[in-house]
């Protein structure tokens, strides 16, 4: 076969390619990208929330993760839909609940996530990227269901499923678990058990970070415990790290109301407050056919703990040169010469405590005219680390020429 | 609309394709052409006045795709283990382009799908990727005779 075969068959197979994905891609938006943009540009010092080891205790502020519901349910559906599925209740409550497996009805199927397919329902989230609405058709949406539960939450013999449900945001994002009443024409929402904040970047540290669902089951009583945990298990991060709660919730008629269990996290002991201050990167006039510039970084720890083991790792997309001086001993980079990123190391830091990284940069003049773009286009960006991989925000800097 | 959504409508699903060819992960290669619209959004009075910044917008992706692809390298392996399994658009393994570019090493496999699918010229993808063009003719040589005997290779197991 000679190379203008090849490239007609690779090139077949591109076209192929993109006819047969396009429809599989679903952009969030334009308008998605353009809030996210203004939130950014408001939010110029963004504080970090990242791991690291706890080396003294502190008395722990207390702090609400998990949202009641109970008055911001939405509309309940008429009382006269008339379930497709119902069974017997297994047991009678007792003073002491325990968990029990969902009845299973004998003649008919248990119903599970199938029965949400081709459904929309209301939702309500905590994060404005998350829709309102839901509606699964053959597996796409911008909503997960990570799995169901058969369970009558209302006692009335019949049984509802709860339904544990993501918002994707990246790789994780908010949850809650909703109760959906399954009728005729289709499943309809009875109420949201719980609803996990999706608390961002700003107020208070020990508030931020996700909370995830870990697990939940229903009691003989009809109450329904979930196990929450505040920051997410992904990406590396310890599950250990993590603070666990087990809430208890039961429906009063017409909401789910918190009967048992801890109603706010403590402070995580695991989370240190870090702030990132970073310069523009201004590259002066050339001499000598090179520009310099420096790039500072700020590092400090705001929260009430020591910060253990933190470091900061540097990206940009410019082919630099790092020359000797400043603070490039304490950092790393991939490959020798030319580099586009850098882990340096900051180390512990005491509550209060900051560090600041200078970090000059070489550049010849000559690979600019290589370039398609001007250096002032470029930026970069610097994200916060500790002792283990963390899935944190990062503070964008931008390049310019003086 | 105004040009920014434009420009989104337009080119949106040309950088997501080109980031899925590349990572494998269509659901990551979607998050990624995000984060780089919502950059190109931040400056975009910069941006929209340059000749082509759908470019910029690409080079932008194609960078972040480099730098989450080690990272996620190391957390994919957890991941695996804590991540329900769901539908979330077509099987990488049942798209036979996608396995086969798999395999070339990851310059050359960024060039052909820069050059093959954003349709870069061959200058082009030298300037971005701040080589000479002799050698993106050579990787797009290498690769293209890599990706037709693989390919090839599967159209005859095929049929």
């Amino acid at each position: 076969m000679t190379g203008t075969d090849h490239d007609r068959q690779v090139r077949t197979a591109f076209r192929a390619f993109a006819d047969s994905m396009t429809p599989y891609v679903q952009p969030p938006g334009a308008d998605v990208a353009q809030r996210e943009a203004r939130r950014r540009v408001r939010t110029r010092r963004v504080v970090v929330a990242a791991v690291a080891a706890i080396v003294v205790l502190v008395p722990a502020s207390v702090v609400a993760l998990v949202r009641g519901v109970g008055t911001t349910t939405p509309p309940l559906p008429p009382t006269t839909s008339t379930p497709t599925v119902s069974a017997t209740p297994t047991s009678t409550p007792s003073s002491s609940p325990t968990p029990t497996a969902p009845p299973t009805p004998e003649a008919q199927p248990t119903p599970g996530p199938g029965e949400l397919v081709n459904a929309t329902l209301t939702l309500s989230w905590a994060d404005e990227r998350c829709s309102s609405t839901f509606t699964i058709v053959d597996g796409h949406a911008d909503v997960m269901v990570q799995s169901t539960m058969p369970f009558d939450v209302d006692r009335d013999g019949n049984l509802e499923l709860v339904a544990h449900i993501r918002c994707v945001i990246g790789q994780t994002g908010p949850e809650q678990l909703l109760a959906v009443r399954l009728g005729p024409s289709g499943p309809t929402v009875v109420g949201p058990v719980l609803v996990t904040d999706w608390p961002g970047n700003s107020g208070d540290p020990a508030q931020r970070g996700p909370v995830t669902i870990r697990g939940y089951v229903g009691l003989s009583d009809g109450s329904i415990r979930a196990e929450v945990a505040h920051m997410f298990t992904c990406c590396a991060v310890p599950s250990e790290a993590a603070v666990v709660q087990q809430r208890t919730y039961r429906w009063t008629g017409s909401s789910f109301a918190q009967v048992a269990g801890p109603t706010t996290f403590v402070a995580n002991r695991a989370v240190a407050d870090i702030e990132l201050n970073v310069s523009t990167l201004v590259f002066g006039a050339p001499v000598d056919g090179f520009r310099t510039g420096t790039l500072t970084v700020q590092v400090r720890n705001n929260g009430p703990r020591p910060a253990a083991d933190v470091s900061v790792y540097i990206e940009h997309y410019l082919d630099i040169e790092k020359p000797s001086g400043g603070d490039w001993s304490r950092c790393a980079s991939p490959q020798n010469g030319f580099t586009r990123s850098a882990l340096c190391t900051v180390g512990d830091l005491a509550p209060g405590q900051s560090v600041t990284l200078t970090l000059p940069m070489r550049r010849e003049v000559i690979r600019e005219s290589g370039e398609s773009w001007p250096l002032a286009n470029y930026t970069g960006r610097v994200e916060a680390r500790t002792g283990v991989l963390y899935y944190v925000p990062s503070v964008e800097f931008d390049v310019d020429v003086a | 609309m105004n040009d920014f959504a434009q420009f989104y409508a337009a080119q949106f699903h040309g950088i997501t394709l080109a980031l899925f060819a590349y990572t494998s992960d269509l659901p990551l290669a979607q998050d990624i052409a995000q984060e780089a619209f919502t950059r190109a959004v931040i400056r975009w009075e910069k941006v929209r006045t340059y000749d082509d910044p759908a470019a910029w917008v690409r080079r932008v992706a194609f960078n972040l795709a480099s730098s989450r692809w080690r990272r996620r390298r190391i957390a994919s392996a957890y991941l695996r283990s804590q991540r329900e399994q769901h539908v979330d658009g077509p099987d990488p393994d049942r798209v036979a382009l996608i396995r086969a570019l798999a395999t070339l090493p990851e310059r050359q496999r960024r060039a052909v799908i820069l050059h093959y699918l954003a349709d870069m010229s061959v200058a082009d993808v030298a300037r971005q990727e701040g080589v000479s063009p002799n050698t993106v003719k050579s990787w797009l040589h290498r690769g293209r005779a890599q990706l037709a005997a693989q390919l090839g290779e599967q159209w005859e197991v095929r049929s």
